[in-house]
């Protein structure tokens, strides 16, 4: 277990306090729920290459293979007993067909080595098959917490969100630094996209202050595979 | 061959009168012209500006067609500028309509309207003008071998700011199409003078046979002066203001005057500084690329009528646009090449029998010293030139899918043709067939995917586009010119309503917080927000301006012109030429310290502001002087010698570092092998690669610059190409398009041959002094403030700074007590 301590000490991975329970953040782009063993993800968007090959881009279809891969390299680490994806998991609803046979294998053999997995579906990914290995769902329940892709002005317990694929840029001594980055307050929390060719929107983008009004909000940068907790 | 008779039977009576009614005489140079496309030979005509030249490329069409009927597409007209193209037309119309010809005229650019762009392909016209994007576009119609199977003659304006460039290669390319199309065409190129010009007809020229070459010379040279300024010239930066005085008196004193600086941002600073001084408020505008279009007709229309006193710009009124009678130019700033000095000084006085009249003014005392090379160079005739590349293997892939648009075609035929463009003469079958799989397939090396193929092949073996949407979507991309990108700016009179008055980069834009102010368009504007895709900005009062910067404004100073002022440097009995406050400082440093060698390389240290301060005097242009910077900061941190920043200016690099490191570490950091190690591991970091993958993604046709409409699709669909090119460079190092990228980011954005061969030269043979302060002739290069900050850790450092670390350890403390109850 003092692997995870190390983790933390270099920098990795970063606890915080939302929702009654303390969270890592993870500098590769997860979360993890200490005391419920949970893993979570958002936003894989599988097979968006192939999608875009369909308008005529001859780009790498490498996403997909590269997101599992960093994804087993998560769940390898933690050893969680549930891993949670909230949402936008695959580009399109035809993404599961055009998936390589390869692909779709690790994803399976992925989804049945933990205990439970569980599909939040999205606004990409709204009709997922009953035959994908996993539970699929609207939302769920985690300690106090409610997992679901966008957030719901019409629930009042703290919510942990995706969808919104949240970047952050630093600007200090007139230096720029960009990355992905989580965005919590006391109520909600998004969570950056995991899925390798997945863009990001600026925290100022009107789209994601108006979530958080006149609230406190911390922003964590993640950055080269680290952490960095960053004023607002 | 004698200069008159034989030729002048030639030209048909209609023309003759035309001549004579104007009272001129066809030049002799014209006539060859005619005789030239009688013998279908392929001719360079190298001449002055003011010389006729655009009438000779197009006479010999005109006599043709007139003494033959003709009602096809007889001469393709070619320009770098859409402006050019326009303004061409207008001065070619006259003399068809003045002479009452049959020949119809049309300009065919990003501007012209569908409709006529749909006719003309229908019905072309028998002279059309147009650019190389548009001229690509039309060549992937599949009618295109109905419009240009009768194609007579081909003229390429400007050809010299085509050569060593992608859109020259680009321009080769379409060129060699057209001989697959037109058969034996004849090709016209139109240059001003320059260095190399065999260079240029073999470029222009087909395989088989360069273009001959038909050279005029001026029959007057320039006259050229230096200001003599009545106050103070600055050391350093860009400090025009000490000449404004004598800049306008030269603007009063003369009826029309085009005032040159180098950048974008120069401009609206210039512009500023005149107007402060402009007490008898002479009509003085501004021009540049940036300003929006209808502002630049404005400024066109009012020049052409004579209303203007005075125009500051850019290179955009360089090459050979003619609205009026210019009678003095002014280069304001360093020359930075004498072809391109040349070449702005030929805006004035478009009489070739009189010297055209230009005015220098060095913003800075290094400056001087330039403009004194320049003008030796010019009395001496010699010309500097750019050096010619092989072509850009980007743009491969984008002109294979554009002939495969036009019809079906086998590899075998494409390589043969793409190797009739004098860029890709030495295009190896290897590299072609990588580039072509790219464009078919994407050509990636996982085998076990399912590959999604743009082209489908035929039995016969040919290829073509797979689908509509692939040729929808490469017709929307064509082009080689990959932007920074842009914001229009809107200057607001009421609230979220105004005129657009031009773009600035987005880069620029999204450093700006409201309240901000900044130069534009010859006014202060405060900046209000972005908004749907504007810059809102209202007009200011006041206030320092933040001053627009423009990517792409740095001209870099050309080898040649670089040796001229380290000769100057050497030859003192030449200093009487220069004025006497820059020959006090020169004198001032060969006393402090010394002045640069042409042997050796000089190399001082002195402390300066808490810091010290290591001056490596290259004279290779800046280009070379921020790759050396990059290397030895790195090779420095190696070493531990802690470099802080670094800043360079053409003549030379300043490296800043927290210790004097002495004589003894100097053969460690300026010495070849850097281009080894630390070249490696510096290409090898993401930006500098990353950045020229961007571009050659796009040029390629992975993907796209031009997205559908509305700004939701755009956030959509935009793609970061570093995403694509951190998955390849994992799994696929050896993709085409990553050694692409490498060769772009080698050529265009490092000058590294020319660091090289600086490094090869002067190892070992180097001049250091450690000085107690900063050196006469080391200001002009301190002063200037664009430092580049070095990278490394310095980065994390910094995020520490930015960062909360306080309440971390509290909550370390839960981590811990839960890992316990669960152990």
């Amino acid at each position: 277990m003092s692997k995870l301590i190390k983790h933390i000490q270099h920098g990795h991975a970063r606890p915080i306090k939302f929702a009654g329970d303390t969270w890592l953040l993870d500098g590769k782009g997860c979360i993890v729920n200490l005391a419920h063993q949970t893993l979570i993800v958002s936003d894989l968007h599988f097979e968006k290459a192939s999608y875009l090959n369909h308008y005529g881009n001859v780009l790498p279809t490498l996403d997909t293979f590269d997101t599992l891969k960093r994804l087993a390299e998560l769940i390898d680490f933690y050893s969680p007993q549930r891993v949670v994806c909230l949402g936008d998991s695959f580009h399109d609803v035809r993404a599961l067909d055009r998936m390589a046979e390869t692909d779709l294998a690790t994803l399976t053999a992925l989804a049945e080595q933990v205990e439970c997995w569980v599909w939040v579906q999205g606004n990409h990914d709204p009709d997922l098959p009953e035959w994908l290995t996993g539970d699929i769902v609207d939302s769920l329940t985690l300690g106090e917490a409610r997992l679901l892709h966008e957030p719901d002005a019409h629930i009042s317990a703290p919510q942990i969100v995706g969808h919104f694929h949240p970047k952050l840029t630093v600007k200090t001594a007139g230096r720029k630094v960009t990355g992905k980055c989580v965005v919590a307050s006391s109520s909600l929390m998004i969570l950056p996209s995991f899925g390798s060719y997945t863009g990001g929107l600026g925290v100022n983008d009107k789209a994601i202050t108006s979530l958080f009004g006149q609230q406190s909000v911390n922003y964590h940068l993640l950055r080269k595979e680290k952490v960095w907790p960053i004023k607002p | 061959m004698s200069e008159n008779s034989p030729f002048q039977q030639a030209l048909p009576p209609v023309f003759e009168d035309w001549f004579a009614s104007r009272g001129w005489q066809p030049r002799s140079y014209q006539l060859k012209m005619i005789d030239a496309f009688n013998g279908r030979q392929s001719t360079l005509l190298i001449a002055p500006t003011g010389a006729g030249k655009t009438l000779s490329g197009f006479l010999p069409s005109l006599v043709n067609m007139t003494l033959e009927e003709c009602k096809h597409l007889h001469t393709l007209y070619i320009s770098p500028l859409k402006a050019l193209a326009n303004d061409i037309q207008r001065n070619l119309t006259d003399p068809v309509e003045q002479m009452g010809l049959n020949i119809s005229i049309e300009t065919r650019t990003g501007d012209t309207p569908s409709h006529k762009r749909q006719r003309q392909r229908r019905l072309p016209p028998n002279i059309l003008l147009t650019t190389p994007e548009s001229l690509m576009l039309m060549l992937s119609y599949a009618d295109a071998p109905r419009i240009f199977s009768r194609l007579k003659c081909v003229i390429v304006d400007e050809v010299h700011s085509f050569v060593s460039n992608k859109r020259g290669d680009f321009t080769t390319l379409a060129l060699a199409r057209l001989t697959r199309l037109a058969g034996h065409y004849v090709r016209f190129g139109l240059s001003a003078t320059v260095a190399e010009p065999q260079a240029l007809a073999t470029w222009l020229g087909s395989k088989a046979k360069p273009a001959e070459l038909l050279i005029e010379q001026s029959p007057v040279l320039p006259d050229i002066k230096v200001v003599e300024p009545s106050e103070r010239m600055p050391y350093g930066g860009f400090m025009a203001k000490y000449a404004v005085a004598d800049i306008y008196a030269q603007i009063k004193a003369s009826q029309m005057t085009l005032v040159f600086v180098n950048t974008r941002a120069q401009v609206e600073l210039m512009f500023q500084m005149l107007w402060e001084h402009n007490r008898d408020a002479l009509p003085i505008a501004i021009y540049h690329g940036s300003l929006s279009k209808e502002q630049r007709h404005k400024t066109e229309s009012m020049m052409a009528k004579g209303m203007l006193r005075a125009i500051v710009t850019t290179s955009a009124l360089e090459l050979g646009i003619d609205w009026g009678d210019v009678d003095v130019v002014i280069q304001v700033g360093a020359p930075k090449g004498v072809s391109r000095l040349l070449q702005r000084i030929g805006r004035s006085n478009h009489r070739m029998d009189e010297p055209s009249q230009a005015l220098m003014v060095p913003a800075n005392r290094f400056e001087a010293l330039e403009c004194e090379a320049a003008m030796s160079a010019i009395k001496a005739q010699k010309l500097d030139g750019e050096p010619g590349h092989p072509g850009s293997l980007d743009i491969v892939p984008q002109y294979i899918l554009n002939c495969l648009c036009s019809e079906a075609d086998t590899p075998d035929v494409l390589f043969d043709e793409i190797r009739n463009a004098q860029p890709y003469f030495d295009l190896t079958r290897e590299d072609f067939d990588k580039l072509f799989e790219f464009t078919e397939n994407g050509g990636y090396a996982l085998k076990y995917y399912d590959r999604y193929c743009r082209l489908s092949q035929d039995e016969e073996g040919r290829y073509q586009p797979a689908n509509k949407r692939v040729i929808q979507r490469h017709r929307q991309n064509i082009g080689t010119i990959v932007e920074a990108g842009r914001l229009k700016v809107k200057r607001l009179r009421r609230k979220h309503q105004g005129q657009v008055v031009g773009e600035v980069e987005e880069y620029f834009a999204q450093q700006l917080v409201p309240g901000d102010t900044f130069l534009f368009a010859g006014e202060v504007l405060k900046f209000e927000g972005i908004r749907d895709m504007f810059v809102e900005a209202s007009p200011s009062k006041g206030g320092e301006p933040k001053i627009p910067s423009y990517v792409g404004g740095q001209l870099p100073l050309s080898t040649f012109l670089a040796e001229g002022v380290r000769q100057l440097l050497n030859e003192p009995s030449r200093w009487s030429s220069l004025s006497p406050q820059v020959r006090e400082w020169l004198d001032l440093q060969q006393a402090f310290s010394e002045l640069p060698g042409r042997d050796s390389v000089l190399i001082e240290q002195f402390p300066y502001r808490k810091a010290f301060h290591t001056l490596f005097y290259t004279f290779e242009g800046r280009k070379a002087n921020q790759t050396l910077g990059m290397l030895v900061t790195k090779r420095m941190e190696r070493l531990g010698l802690k470099p802080l920043s670094f800043s360079v200016t053409d003549y030379g690099l300043s490296v800043c570092s927290l210790v004097a490191f002495g004589e003894s570490a100097i053969p460690r950091l300026f010495h070849p092998d850097i281009l080894g190690d630390e070249l490696e591991d510096w290409m090898l970091e993401a930006p500098m690669l990353k950045r020229s993958f961007r571009r050659v993604a796009v040029v390629s046709g992975l993907t796209e610059q031009n997205y559908h409409a509305t700004r939701k699709s755009m956030k959509q669909v935009t793609f970061s190409t570093d995403l694509i090119y951190d998955t390849l460079r994992e799994y696929d190092p050896d993709h085409i398009l990553l050694k692409v990228a490498r060769q772009d980011a080698e050529r265009e954005l490092l000058d590294l041959s020319r660091l090289a061969d600086l490094l090869i030269r002067f190892v070992g043979k180097v001049r250091f002094r450690a000085l107690t302060k900063v050196s006469p002739m080391a200001i002009p290069i301190v002063l200037d403030v664009r430092s580049e900050q070095v990278k490394g850790v310095g980065v994390e450092a910094l995020l520490e700074q930015a960062s909360l670390m306080d309440e971390a350890d509290q909550l370390m403390q839960d981590v811990r007590d839960y890992l316990e109850q669960t152990d």
